[in-house]
């Protein structure tokens, strides 16, 4: 660790770098998350989300670059109960009941909750006996959560926590983890759900190819990406030709309404009538989270449906 | 770590099939060869060397099969949710070795009460304890050798090299078949596994033998050189994921 590190920040990643033989996860990626955060990391799969939040807990070793959890190494954060995280999936042995599992991490953590009140509060306490194995995937996911807030952390991270719930099962998990988690607790979680982003973080990192290609609140990324979405059935239209109107940025032209993202869509709207008198059904409507997740996230023009 | 042993030791018992194997098939293995070839003079000699062959035969097979239960939870990530708390690599693999032990007892203890009951096997309570204690002790190696399997094997894999290991062990180590009347060159091999040791010490206390140091020697081998290896792989696996 270098002098340089705050230790005020919740987490710290500083040029981080990890390939996985020729493919580069994370390049150079630097994050800092104040406490108190609520931080979304949303990207595409492949994007490097769980390969920062792999490192950023210790279990993978970076190339390149460092981590620090309130000042320190994630092996002595976790050493001292600092962080609770839910990976992604499996994790627990089927054979192994909710109860034992909060009993264990209330046992191996130096200063944990109630294991009790964890469970009621997370509501496994009727499943506190159960096989691991035997669980729904909402039942699963909440054991997960139990555990990873019984060593009582300051930060919580979690990977992809609502991967296999339904609309109400995450409703649900958000509104039990607002109620529990926070209580000035910092948090990070990896996403790919726009609209979990969009509801529930202050904060938005959008990861590419292993880099953040955009980060700040819910309402500045989606500015980022700004301007509106021009659609309207075209007759005749070629991308080329559309992609080249004034104000267009991009062109979205499968299906039978094409889609036009223009940073300037007045501009755009007076060109396209022009050129395509024919045009027709026009709409123009503000960009959501979900486009400048598009946008922002392709490698390449976006040329595929949203 | 008494926490974690707990629920290990509780796991175990949850999966009442796995014990009626590793304690089901040594006794009945034992009735069934005590039966056949404890017939002569030397019957009594005889009876006491099946039994201990069949109880280091389960336990070798108990201690083997739940060191490979380590690679399912390799598979599920349980190490790696480990790793998230303070318990350090060793401890895990400390009360792994632990389990494996604990879990090759009810083995030992039952085929040397069947023996008893059944087969009359007449030892005082000090040559019991001393039997009892050399045949625990032998085990110690083949905890660390399921480890060794554990994180050498893939879930799939786990329970075909645990068994195959377990056999290879209890066969070349004169445990199934008696190593006298292996040739030569299988009985140098049988000389250089714990398994043979096991059962070899163990015997060597119910008629008040002094411990050989070749078996001393043996068994420390297979036991430094399993359990190095189960450090290096645990390690690997640690910086791989």
């Amino acid at each position: 660790m270098t002098q340089t590190t705050d230790v005020g920040a919740a987490v710290r990643i500083t040029d981080l770098t990890k390939s996985y033989g020729q493919v580069r996860a994370v390049d150079s990626l630097d994050l800092t998350i104040a406490p108190g955060e609520v931080v979304a990391l949303l990207g595409p799969n492949g994007a490097g989300k769980s390969t920062t939040i792999d490192t950023l807990l210790g279990l993978t070793r970076p190339d390149a670059g460092e981590v620090a959890l309130f000042g320190r190494t994630p092996r002595e954060a976790m050493n001292r109960g600092l962080v609770g995280a839910m990976l992604q999936s499996g994790g627990f042995p089927e054979d192994i009941t909710p109860g034992e599992l909060v009993r264990l991490s209330t046992a191996l953590f130096p200063s944990p909750l109630d294991p009790a009140d964890v469970m009621a509060r997370t509501g496994i306490t009727d499943i506190a006996g159960n096989r691991f194995g035997k669980l729904s995937g909402g039942q699963k996911q909440r054991v997960r959560f139990a555990v990873a807030l019984t060593c009582n952390p300051d930060l919580l991270v979690l990977d992809e926590p609502t991967v296999a719930m339904d609309v109400a099962a995450r409703r649900e998990f958000w509104a039990s983890m607002h109620r529990l988690a926070a209580d000035g607790r910092t948090v990070l979680f990896a996403t790919h759900y726009l609209a979990e982003a969009e509801e529930f973080a202050d904060r938005v990192v959008l990861l590419r190819s292993g880099r953040v290609v955009a980060d700040g609140s819910v309402a500045a990324v989606r500015a980022l990406a700004a301007g509106r979405v021009v659609s309207a059935v075209v007759p005749g239209a070629d991308p080329a030709g559309l992609a080249a109107l004034p104000g267009v940025t991009d062109v979205d032209a499968q299906g039978p309404r094409t889609r036009l993202v223009c940073a300037d869509s007045d501009a755009a709207l007076r060109a396209l009538l022009a050129a395509y008198p024919a045009a027709r059904d026009i709409e123009v409507a503000a960009h959501g989270l979900e486009d400048a997740f598009v946008a922002l996230t392709a490698a390449e023009p976006v040329t595929q449906g949203a | 770590m008494g926490v974690l042993l707990t629920s290990e030791v509780r796991r175990v018992l949850r999966s009442p099939r796995f014990l009626i194997f590793t304690v089901g098939f040594p006794v009945v293995y034992f009735l069934l060869f005590s039966g056949l070839y404890a017939t002569g003079a030397d019957a009594a000699a005889v009876t006491v060397v099946l039994m201990l062959n069949m109880a280091a035969f389960g336990a070798i097979s108990a201690s083997i099969s739940t060191g490979g239960r380590v690679a399912v939870e390799r598979a599920v990530g349980w190490n790696r949710q480990l790793r998230l708390t303070p318990l350090p690599g060793w401890a895990y693999l400390a009360v792994k070795a632990a389990v494996a032990m604990l879990v090759a007892l009810p083995a030992l203890v039952l085929t040397f009460l069947v023996a008893v009951v059944v087969k009359h096997v007449d030892l005082t309570a000090v040559e019991w304890v001393r039997v009892g204690a050399a045949a625990w002790l032998g085990v110690l190696p083949f905890a660390a050798i399921g480890l060794l399997v554990g994180m050498s094997a893939t879930q799939d894999s786990a329970q075909g090299m645990s068994t195959v290991t377990m056999l290879l062990f209890s066969l070349l180590g004169g445990v199934l078949i008696p190593a006298s009347i292996l040739p030569s060159a299988l009985a140098t091999v049988a000389h250089a596994l714990p398994s043979y040791w096991l059962a070899e010490i163990a015997r060597g206390q119910a008629t008040g033998e002094a411990v050989p140091l070749q078996g001393m020697a043996v068994m420390l081998a297979w036991l430094v050189v399993a359990g190095g290896l189960v450090a290096v792989r645990y390690r690997r696996d640690a910086l791989r994921v």
